[in-house]
């Protein structure tokens, strides 16, 4: 009987997220499927429900012909669904053979294993890939493109009848591109379920035959590679209603000096960024997971190091040491991940919202004296509250008892506070995990400060978000600055082309 | 085969300069202490009765406890767990083990298997907080040592049990060859079981992986809890082995003594300046061993020379605060490392 896996109504939800909704296709064997869609659009989910790393999910998997049910990787491994993940997952102090055949060494009696087979099995693996690799150096040791190749050697060795690739070519160079195609293109002729995830247009129509299109964790579309076009499946991709709520939003449209101007700035994870922003204006950093957003913010704040280029703020060229050389600057970070690195969870709102300032609030207030000034805390707090209309009965609740969009507007408050002098706010993914009506309060509060004369960076991988509540947009790629527009220019197609561009 | 150096491969375990540094330092308050003002150093290690052979000796029985519980603690921090509970876990095996002996007329083969079941029970119990109810090992195995310790108090209001078994007292006092303690000649063999086990079973290597990057070794389909599991068991199995070595050699059941003969942090400290990664993933037990042996040798020197047992306490605690700086910085170079890889 033919391979084949099939997904029948395939739904997840996360606490306040439905991840994936009624999810059903069939990927046959001997074909090479894609799985395409946005950030978000719910592919690595689906990949960790295949892969029985995700075990409670609705509907169910059919795999060449027989309904499964995975409680581990494990069980997903032995009925033969092999996942490449695109965080790598090696072992990095244990050698390439040893990552390559982790969970199956070869036996050779008396729980010894057998290192001379291992050996040779691994060479003759390498050997297969065409590549220069010791099977018995450290994987710590290796460059990143051999590494992502060690985690392919470990799901192909194992000769499943399903390989999920998860965008497998984003550390590799072209010669490896090349060889992994080339394996793709065996493992398809042995009539194998190929999945391929990537972002990557062109290898899409290179290696792929059918495509599936997901958006906001919804089936779209099924097609053949063959009969579509790049522009169309980008519609496919955006395609979705964009309502009121940007048109009705209050904007600034009075901009002041240059704030902030950066050039040519370069880090380990970003390369020759430029560009300059004005008191009052939003400018929004769009690009794909992994273009290297969150990093330009880190550098920005201190946080990563910078290599070459410049930082110029407020006409000064600046270099900060940590992010609180960064604060007393007046830069602040609203980070991606509200719940591990905005707030101290269990914590109260007052005490998260004075953070920062707690020096400046000693004694009078003037930043003498040795006693936090209580009373001082307070105002600070209930001024937050009062002017993001934060719903809480007392600044003394725990921010963990806030809903996502309240902890947000708690942060807001904390870099926003009469004590701070903040002139550059920086968001990263302020409305992840925000409902609907939350996330349009936000984008007002944004807008809003910008009116007051801040500088804002809005760092979304919503488009529809970044495009519409920006002033300006910067598309991001690989590290690289691929292109900037206006809002008034911005099309979800434009700048998804502009994020894609190679 | 492209292999390294031997050379190359020694320079690059971060065991090295580390047990380097305890061999100089140990050398140092050698001259320091008994030579500096008399201007003849050592002279004080023969005429105070280092060299003698007594004195060496009691290093050797000193140290077979501790090697038992170091084959257990090296294989659980490779594992990328930590138990706190050893000594806890020795003393109340050997207080069963005395117990039985005391209070019945079975042969003490049988109250040695007794004693292995209540070992057993000890694993069980501390795998159950860390892989049932997820509690960070280290909160979990200090409080289950409290309880250990407590029960052993408990059982014979303090007091300690005096072990009357003739055969079973004559393998702590056997001398192979008339030179050799027994008891170190299976503290030993312990080890090289050990080593053996880590480097060529499949078990050992599936250690390596889990505290490597459990993350993996799970998504390739290696089994985290039950190798916890076996990790504690054995880890309890040994320590009421070297507690029960222990008792052999001092003919008595303590409910405190173990604790200061073969405390918990000198075995991690010894187990981390031998080469063992805090954080799970690198080691072995021919490292630590010889760290271990430093450690005890450092030990019994400042004894001898007379020097105020206080500082003693603070040297062992300065060595392990070397050892994990060490650690926190061979980490943190891998970790450089792979950044400058990835551009």
């Amino acid at each position: 009987m033919a391979m084949s896996l099939e997904l029948r109504g395939i739904g997840k939800s996360f606490p306040g997220v439905r991840a994936l909704d009624g999810i059903s296709f069939k990927a046959e064997g001997g074909r090479v499927l894609a799985l395409l869609g946005e950030n978000g659009a719910g592919k690595s989910t689906l990949l960790k429900i295949m892969s029985g790393d995700q075990t409670s999910y609705e509907g169910e998997i059919v795999l060449n012909g027989n309904t499964v049910k995975f409680s581990d990787p494990l069980a997903a491994i032995k009925a033969g669904i092999s996942i490449i993940y695109q965080e790598r997952q090696l072992m990095p102090s244990l050698s390439v053979m040893e990552n390559v055949f982790a969970g199956e060494l070869p036996k050779s009696g008396l729980g010894l294993y057998d290192k001379k087979k291992l050996y040779n099995d691994t060479k003759a693996l390498i050997e297969e890939f065409g590549l220069n690799i010791d099977p018995n150096e450290q994987v710590g040791r290796l460059n990143v493109a051999h590494q992502q190749m060690v985690e392919i050697m470990k799901a192909y060795r194992r000769n499943s009848d399903v390989i999920a690739f998860d965008e497998p070519t984003a550390p590799l160079t072209d010669t490896e591109i090349k060889i992994l195609f080339e394996l793709i293109r065996k493992q398809k002729e042995a009539g194998k379920v190929i999945i391929y995830v990537s972002h990557r247009m062109s290898e899409i129509f290179q290696i792929t035959d059918d495509i599936v299109v997901l958006k906001d964790g919804k089936f779209v579309k099924s097609l053949k590679t063959a009969e579509t076009s790049e522009p169309e499946l980008i519609k496919l991709m955006v395609g979705r209603d964009i309502g009121d709520t940007y048109s009705n939003l209050s904007r600034n449209e009075n901009y002041g000096d240059v704030v902030l101007e950066l050039k040519n700035l370069t880090t380990p994870y970003v390369h020759d960024i430029s560009f300059k922003l004005r008191k009052g204006e939003i400018l929004g950093l769009a690009g794909l997971v992994g273009a290297g957003r969150t990093e330009v913010a880190r550098a920005l704040f201190g946080a990563d190091p910078v290599k070459s280029g410049e930082i110029i703020l407020d006409g000064e060229s600046v270099k900060f040491k940590n992010p609180r050389d960064a604060i007393n600057h007046g830069v602040a970070l609203c980070p991606e991940d509200r719940k591990e690195q905005g707030l101290v969870m269990f914590r109260t709102i007052r005490d998260n919202v004075v953070m920062p300032v707690v020096d400046k609030i000693c004694g009078k207030g003037e930043g003498k004296g040795v006693m936090v000034n209580k009373k001082l805390m307070s105002n600070l707090a209930d001024n937050a509250v009062e002017k993001y209309s934060i719903k809480t009965p007392t600044i003394e609740k725990l921010t963990a008892e806030l809903s996502g969009g309240n902890q947000q507007k708690v942060i807001l408050g904390r870099w926003t506070s009469e004590k701070m002098v903040t002139k550059l706010l920086i968001l990263d993914e302020p409305t992840k995990g925000i409902d609907v009506g939350t996330k349009a309060e936000i984008y007002q509060t944004v807008c809003n400060l910008a009116k007051q004369g801040i500088a804002v960076i809005f760092i979304s991988s919503e488009l529809t978000e970044v495009i519409n509540v920006s002033d300006n947009i910067i598309v991001m790629h690989n590290g690289h600055i691929t292109g900037s527009v206006t809002r008034q220019e911005a099309t979800e197609e434009n700048v998804l082309a502009l994020a894609m561009k190679e | 085969m492209q292999n390294e150096s031997f050379m190359k491969r020694l320079m690059r375990n971060k065991a090295v300069p580390l047990l380097g540094i305890l061999i100089v330092l140990t050398i140092l308050t050698m001259v320091i202490s008994s030579g500096v003002t008399k201007g003849e150093p050592f002279s004080a290690l023969f005429s105070k009765g280092f060299m003698s052979t007594g004195n060496l000796l009691s290093i050797f029985y000193s140290l077979v406890i501790q090697c038992a519980m170091l084959c257990g603690i090296a294989c659980i921090l490779i594992g990328g767990n930590i138990d706190l509970s050893v000594a806890g876990q020795a003393t109340l095996s050997t207080m069963v083990f005395a117990w039985v002996c005391a209070n019945t007329e079975l042969p003490w083969g049988i109250a040695f298997v007794i004693t292995l079941v209540a070992a057993v029970i000890m694993g069980l119990c501390n795998t159950f907080l860390v892989t049932k109810l997820r509690f960070p090992a280290f909160i979990a195995t200090i409080g289950m040592a409290s309880i250990y310790r407590g029960l052993c108090s408990v059982m014979t209001g303090g007091n300690n049990i005096t072990i009357n078994r003739q055969s079973f007292l004559a393998i702590g006092q056997l001398k192979i060859g008339g030179v050799i303690p027994l008891t170190f000649i299976i503290a030993i063999v312990l080890m090289i079981i050990f080593q053996f086990v880590l480097s060529k079973t499949r078990f050992g290597r599936s250690i390596f992986m889990i505290g490597g990057n459990p993350n993996a070794a799970r998504l390739a389909g290696l089994n985290l809890n039950r190798t916890y599991l076996k990790l504690f068991v054995i880890n309890s199995i040994l320590a009421a082995i070297g507690g029960l070595l222990w008792s052999a050699q001092n003919k008595v059941a303590s409910p405190t003594s173990i604790i200061n003969a073969a405390p918990d942090m000198k075995v991690i400290s010894a187990a981390i300046l031998g080469g063992v990664a805090f954080t799970g993933g690198s080691g072995n037990i021919g490292g630590p061993f010889v760290a271990l042996l430093l450690l005890n040798v450092f030990d019994n020197m400042l004894k001898v020379l007379e020097v105020q047992s206080y500082w003693n306490v603070f040297a062992q605690g300065l060595l392990l605060a070397v050892a994990l700086v060490f650690d926190y910085i061979s980490t943190e170079r891998r970790k450089k490392a792979l950044l400058a890889a990835q551009e």
